[in-house]
């Protein structure tokens, strides 16, 4: 489920307060351990320990950090030819509709554009599905990142086909870190 | 508002839970060089997507 709405295309987050730029990575998440500490209580919306061992999680941290911006939840869908995005969130910080303003700008759309990466290293051309929280969201969507409306999981079931997933690929830049938590 | 729909959604789904057996990333593909909506085909439009 995404529970957010793409606030700006920029390359790297921005620093909402300063407007300083800072880059950032992708790092694979697999202790339980770990994960716990993400939780409803802690304001992640999930408890992101609970994913099953098909799940992959990915962090998006400030490069060089363990500063976790936001978490992404995804499985390598091959009967469906795409990646499917179980769950994203961004971390309590950068969640405005909890706190009234935001850490970073970017988080989400950084998130999106993990998955489709996924996608693409699997065989899938960046092809990526998801349920949006509304129908707002979904609108949303449908308007920023040109998504379909699948509507086969659920009315707001969507998919990012994958020449508007490559456009949005080339937008946001990060590194892999060979990390993992 | 929204983060109160965002908790509520939560009741309605499982997150830790796709088994649609349909090409997704080719459905896409023809949906968006046709101008189609997905919703609005016929089932045996949709087979043409079916994953044996």
């Amino acid at each position: 489920m995404i529970p957010f709405l793409i606030d700006s295309l920029t390359p790297c987050l921005k620093n909402v307060l300063t407007g300083d730029i800072v880059e950032t990575e992708v790092v694979r998440v697999k202790r339980k351990s770990f994960l716990s500490k993400f939780n409803e209580k802690t304001g992640w919306y999930v408890d992101w320990s609970k994913f099953d061992d098909e799940t992959e999680i990915y962090a998006l941290v400030l490069k060089g950090s363990v500063d976790i911006q936001g978490l992404i939840a995804l499985k390598d869908d091959k009967e469906s030819n795409a990646v499917y995005i179980n769950w994203a969130s961004t971390s309590p910080a950068n969640n405005i509709w909890r706190n009234g303003s935001k850490q970073y700008e970017g988080v989400g759309g950084h998130l999106f554009a993990i998955a489709m990466n996924i996608s693409e290293k699997r065989g899938h051309g960046g092809v990526v599905h998801a349920i949006a929280m509304d129908k707002d969201i979904l609108q949303h969507y449908v308007d920023m990142f040109d998504a379909i409306v699948v509507g086969i999981m659920h009315p707001f079931h969507f998919v990012i086909e994958e020449e508007s997933a490559k456009k949005i690929m080339e937008v946001y830049k990060y590194e892999w870190s060979d990390e993992e938590l | 508002e929204k983060d109160k729909m965002a908790q509520e959604f939560i009741k309605t789904v499982n997150p830790y839970s796709p088994a649609l057996g349909i090409d997704l990333r080719s459905l896409a593909k023809y949906a968006k060089a046709n101008n189609k909506s997905i919703p609005l085909m016929s089932d045996s439009e949709l087979k043409q997507f079916a994953i044996r």
